[in-house]
């Protein structure tokens, strides 16, 4: 049995033993009355004696059972928990326990070095204790996305305390609104069986750092519907430290090309960008973070020189970045076989802080001796030559992916009339510049090899009057681009390009001269998509805002990999002498080669995932192993992802079924779930109250006696099964029968002393009047 | 009450109060008992008194001529009537006359004026320190405390006055008076006589505190009765609380020896009516030990038990024809004293007519 106040409970208990003591202390210093007729009074005694001490026991069972109700109602027994109302009537408890990845942060709590998720089991393990055996609980792991460990609720409360001690922090953000969807609709459910009516405590046990709470996002009113449900949360922590987290990774060239026999000495060195985040209380001062940056080869690493760089942060600075200058191809040569692969693994690392799992990013990256492009173009019989006007998109695009035989792509001529899946498998880059002749089929094998992470580079059929291709490739890729079937000419016969080319990466490389390079290109006819397109999408527009350069990614039917795969590129006009002049500026070349490289490096994904997330694996994959820990394979699904969510940052080994490697894919820290700002107790109160429908006042009153969520006292867990049960019938009861009870003894005192006899004859006590009465 | 004792004439009038066990006073001896018999005797009670003629239930043989009436026919001056001889008789007391003129034996009785016998015997026994009542209110002079400090009335402190008033009704009669102080056995006794030095030496006995021994009557009555050659009135001043078959016992050795008696039940209010209302243990002055009990719990038996045993010694009294006073220790002396004396009288007068 369980009680609101202990304490207090323990107190009146002990008080039972007052009657006693006063029994006795009295008996031992009540003066002696000097007695003549004895006689009378020992036959008397002995006539009764029974019969008194009999009543005597009453009487003191009585008076200890009025003290022992009365300590009972103080101390607000719990009887529904202990199951004494019914089977199945106590209390089911949900703890969910945020190790996500802010509740890794140490100093938080006034324990020192320990971390919020140490502090966020043992207030759990503390309120289980607090359970009777009549009670069940379940368990609710919060790191991202949240995971039902023990549901529904059991009543091995040590079993679930084990599995609690057992909790490791994730690297992911903290769900505690897909835990609240979870549980709300396990609620739901139950409330139309068994459990019905049972009462439901939902503990949250978090020190709501912003990492693990973001309440600017409202949680869901998942629990709103369900009866006789309160919440309940650890107080917000009061202090951290301060916390410098890897954001990102991010190579210039997403592909590093080496060339035909290239070598770390022809490509030269790669710039790195590594951007750093920091907050906490110290992101006011000023602050050194040493960045190392090393290549790994898989499971061997080794830090080459000259990759460690200082960033120093400004007083108040939160965001920053370094450049590190990186051999991308020097990695390792290791027994891995990753050798084999043209990929290396960036790790970028911190210097230790208040959280750990941000301190290291990982960032694969592939190196290749050049890249495969597939010009879909009507195949000109004879030599490429003669007038530059007979040149047609096709023959551009070949000049410009390979102006010289050096260039490290290969161009692979494919009929469109006759596009297999081999072909399309063996480029990494398909520019379509003949659409029109692409068969409807031809468009499926087509998606395929973008979904795998193919580049599709599309530009309209120079010589169509209509453009109907247009349809099937929307459709086919999943795009919701609607492009129009007929080209248009601008006023005034042609039109210049904006020269303010859009954010997007695939012209990082020449943003800096894209104003040049812009400025003799003159459009003469463009195929517009008539649909909106999203800003980000654009990479160049007309003067006039029309999208002319547009990238699209193809619909998935589960986008929760984390890794986005294959796409789309659209060129508005075909470099052909009748749409625009583009292929005879400057900007050709450039253009065409950071489409092709960008592009494909972008569609062929990273292989970064956040820590949370199903994870997909690269081509023929079956496995994903760990690397550097010990932990069994994770098995991957029809779709080449992992069956459940990687939770924890870590590199994995891409493995098909003859065991070889095929590929890594990093899991990196949620970036968002290391802020380790501390947030208004108030301010989370209100938050965490609209989960369960009540306004739960915002200021004052932290631990709201009144309606919304409430926060555990560390001193009494115990306490909130009952606060929300401040009207507990169960004391009134226990007052009402105390108080019954009383009377009955105010009774029974009277009638076996037969005082109500001897006062009716009036008189004080001669006790009294002779001064013997104490 | 203008007279005094016999023995001390004119010590009455002016200091005679109930009071507790007297004791000689320290500083003159020989006048102690002069002092403390004053104590004994209020002067409500001797007037009260004086105004009655002890009448003796049987008028006994004695030396001394009163008004007392002997159903005896003795052998003193006044002729009452002759019977038959039988064998046995004295010879000395053979009419000769008539058995010349008749030649037949016949005795000579004649009808003796007697004076009174009078035997007090005092409980003094644990029991009979046992007192409810507080010595300033029975002592009616403002006096707070008993010579000895004791602030209760005792129950041995009424006896003693109730066997003065016996002593001294007796000795202004003229009669003989002897007095015992008794617990499990006669502790002090004064033997009967009339003489004028006997009221001084009754109060000196009386002055005998009581002891913490349990009373045993059958052997005080046996030890009393072998001191007695003619038939006595034996006033037994206690409470009785004894053993019922031994007291019949005892009353039946009286009755054997053909003496008239009073028993005289001297008993707290607070004894029979035991208002107590705190739990608090009870000690037996007489050795019973120690028992913790509520009052208020047990008061009904133990006064259902206590006047049952009042009722078995009066009917013990009546069943021997004798009498039986109920004494309470808050009343006044005087008034129950001339009730029993007015009682005795009726009843005299009754025996006299018929």
């Amino acid at each position: 049995m369980t009680f609101l106040h202990t304490a207090l409970f323990a107190a009146g208990a002990a008080c039972v033993a007052i009657p006693i003591l006063i029994h006795l202390l009295l008996r031992q210093r009540r003066k002696p009355i000097r007695w003549g007729a004895m006689r009378f009074l020992i036959e008397a005694y002995k006539k009764q004696r029974r019969k008194l001490k009999l009543q005597q026991l009453i009487l003191l069972a009585t008076r200890c059972l009025i003290v022992f109700l009365v300590a009972m109602a103080l101390g607000r027994p719990l009887l529904e928990q202990a199951g004494l109302l019914g089977a199945g009537q106590g209390t089911t408890l949900y703890v969910l326990v945020d190790n996500g990845l802010a509740s890794s942060a140490r100093g938080t709590g006034e324990s020192g070095d320990s971390s919020g998720l140490e502090q966020s089991k043992q207030a759990a393990r503390d309120l289980l204790r607090e359970l009777g055996p009549g009670d069940r609980a379940g368990l609710i792991a919060l790191g991202g996305p949240a995971e039902p460990v023990v549901i529904p609720a059991s009543a091995d409360l040590s079993a679930i305390a084990s599995l609690i001690d057992g909790l490791e922090p994730t690297a992911s953000a903290t769900d505690l609104s897909g835990a609240l969807d979870l549980l709300g609709a396990h609620l739901a459910s139950e409330a139309e069986g068994e459990s019905a009516g049972a009462r439901v405590v939902i503990a949250v046990m978090s020190e709501f750092l912003l990492g693990s709470a973001d309440i600017s996002r409202p949680l869901p009113e998942s629990l709103a519907q369900i009866p006789n449900v309160s919440l309940v949360a650890m107080e917000p922590a009061s202090a951290s430290g301060t916390n410098v987290q890897i954001v990102g990774v991010e190579p210039l060239n997403q592909v590093v090309l080496t060339g035909t026999g290239g070598s770390s000495a022809s490509v030269g060195r790669e710039n790195v960008r590594v951007r750093l985040r920091r907050s906490g209380p110290g992101v006011s001062d000023a602050q050194v973070t040493q960045v190392r940056l090393r290549v790994s080869g898989g499971r061997d690493s080794r830090l080459l020189p000259g990759m460690q760089v200082v960033y120093r942060w400004q007083p108040g600075e939160t965001e920053g970045a370094v450049t590190v200058q990186i051999d991308p191809a020097s990695g390792s040569d290791n027994e891995s076989g990753a050798r084999s692969l043209d990929q290396r693994v960036l790790v970028a690392e911190i210097d230790r802080d208040t959280v750990d799992a941000d301190n290291t990013f990982r960032r694969p990256i592939d190196v290749r001796e050049a890249l495969r492009v597939g010009v879909i173009a009507r195949r000109r019989f004879g030599s490429v030559g003669g007038a530059i006007e007979d040149l047609q998109p096709g023959d551009w695009l070949r000049l410009a992916l390979r102006p010289s035989f050096a260039a490290p792509i290969d161009v692979v001529e494919i009929d469109p009339g006759s596009i297999d899946a081999p072909t399309l498998a063996s480029v990494d880059v398909a520019f379509a510049a003949s659409p029109e002749l692409i068969r409807e089929t031809d468009w499926t094998r087509i998606a395929e090899f973008v979904e795998r992470g193919g580049l599709l580079i599309v530009t309209p059929a120079p010589e169509a009057p209509v453009q109907l291709w247009s349809d099937a490739m929307s459709r086919e890729l999943g795009l919701d681009w609607r492009i129009a079937r007929e080209a248009q000419s601008p006023d005034g016969g042609s039109i210049g390009i904006d020269p303010r080319a859009g954010d997007s990466a695939l012209l990082t490389l020449i943003r800096a001269e894209i104003e040049d390079l812009v400025r003799p290109v003159a459009v003469e006819r463009y195929l517009p998509i008539e649909s909106d397109v999203r800003e980000a999408d654009v990479v160049l527009r007309l003067a006039d805002g029309t999208p002319w350069l547009v990238v699209g990614e193809p619909a998935r039917a589960d986008d929760t990999s984390g890794v986005d795969r294959g796409l789309v590129v659209y060129l508005a006009s075909a470099p052909q002498w009748r749409w625009t002049n583009l292929q005879a500026t400057s900007l050709m070349v450039p253009l065409v080669q950071e489409l092709a490289r960008q592009g494909f490096g972008r569609a062929s994904g990273d292989w970064t995932s956040v820590a949370g997330r199903r994870i997909g694996a690269p081509e023929r994959a079956t496995q994903l192993a760990p690397v550097g820990v010990e932990q069994a394979p994770v098995d991957l699904d029809g779709s080449g992802r992992t069956m459940s969510p990687i939770r924890s940052a870590g590199l994995w080994e891409a493995i098909d079924e003859a065991g070889r490697v095929r590929g890594f894919v990093a899991v990196n820290a949620d970036d968002q779930a290391s802020r380790v700002q501390i947030q208004d107790p108030s301010s989370v109160r209100a938050w965490l109250s609209a989960a369960i429908g009540q306004a739960g006042s915002g200021a004052g009153d932290a631990n709201g006696a009144g309606s919304g969520a409430t926060f555990l006292d560390p001193d009494e867990p115990g306490a909130v099964f009952s606060a929300e049960q401040a009207d507990s019938p169960l004391s009134v009861p226990l007052l009402i029968a105390a108080l019954m009870l009383a009377l009955a003894e105010v009774f029974m005192a009277r009638w076996f002393s037969h005082a109500i006899a001897e006062r009716s004859e009036g008189g004080p006590s001669l006790t009294e009047s002779m001064g013997l009465a104490p | 009450m203008s007279e005094a004792p016999p023995s001390q004439p004119g010590t009455t009038s002016t200091s005679i109060r109930t009071g507790p066990s007297p004791r000689p006073a320290a500083a003159d001896p020989s006048h102690a008992g002069e002092h403390d018999a004053t104590l004994y005797l209020h002067p409500q009670t001797l007037s009260r008194l004086g105004t009655f003629e002890l009448r003796a239930k049987m008028i006994v043989e004695g030396v001394m001529s009163g008004m007392h009436r002997s159903p005896y026919k003795g052998f003193s001056v006044e002729f009452a009537q002759h019977r038959p001889y039988v064998a046995g008789d004295d010879l000395r007391h053979l009419d000769w006359k008539v058995y010349g003129r008749s030649d037949k034996l016949y005795l000579k009785q004649y009808e003796q004026e007697t004076s009174l016998d009078l035997v007090v015997l005092v409980d003094a026994s644990g029991s009979m320190n046992y007192g409810s009542r507080l010595f300033s209110e029975a002592s009616g002079q403002g006096v707070k405390t008993s010579p000895s400090g004791q602030s209760e009335w005792t129950k041995y402190d009424h006896a003693t006055a109730t066997a003065a008033a016996y002593a001294y009704m007796a000795l202004r009669q003229g009669d003989r008076v002897g007095l015992g102080i008794f617990a499990d056995a006669l502790i002090d006794a004064a033997d009967r006589t009339s003489a004028s030095s006997q009221w001084r030496k009754i109060v000196n006995i009386l002055s005998k505190h009581p002891v913490g021994e349990a009373s045993d009557i059958g052997r005080v009555i046996d030890q009393t009765l072998a001191k007695l050659n003619n038939r006595c009135l034996i006033v037994l001043v206690s409470d009785f609380f004894e053993d019922p078959q031994r007291l019949r016992t005892a009353l039946a050795r009286i009755k054997h020896h053909r003496h008239d008696v009073i028993l005289s039940q001297i008993v707290d209010q607070q004894e029979r009516e035991f208002r107590f209302t705190d739990a608090a243990p009870f000690e037996g002055l007489e050795g019973e030990g120690r028992v913790r009990l509520d009052p208020r719990a047990i008061r009904s038996a133990y006064c259902q038990a206590f006047e049952e045993h009042l009722d078995t010694v009066e009917k013990l009294a009546r069943s021997f024809g004798f009498d039986y006073q109920l004494v309470d220790t808050h009343g006044w002396l005087g008034p129950s004293l001339a009730s029993f004396v007015s009682r005795r009288n009726a009843i005299l007068k009754r025996t006299k007519a018929g």
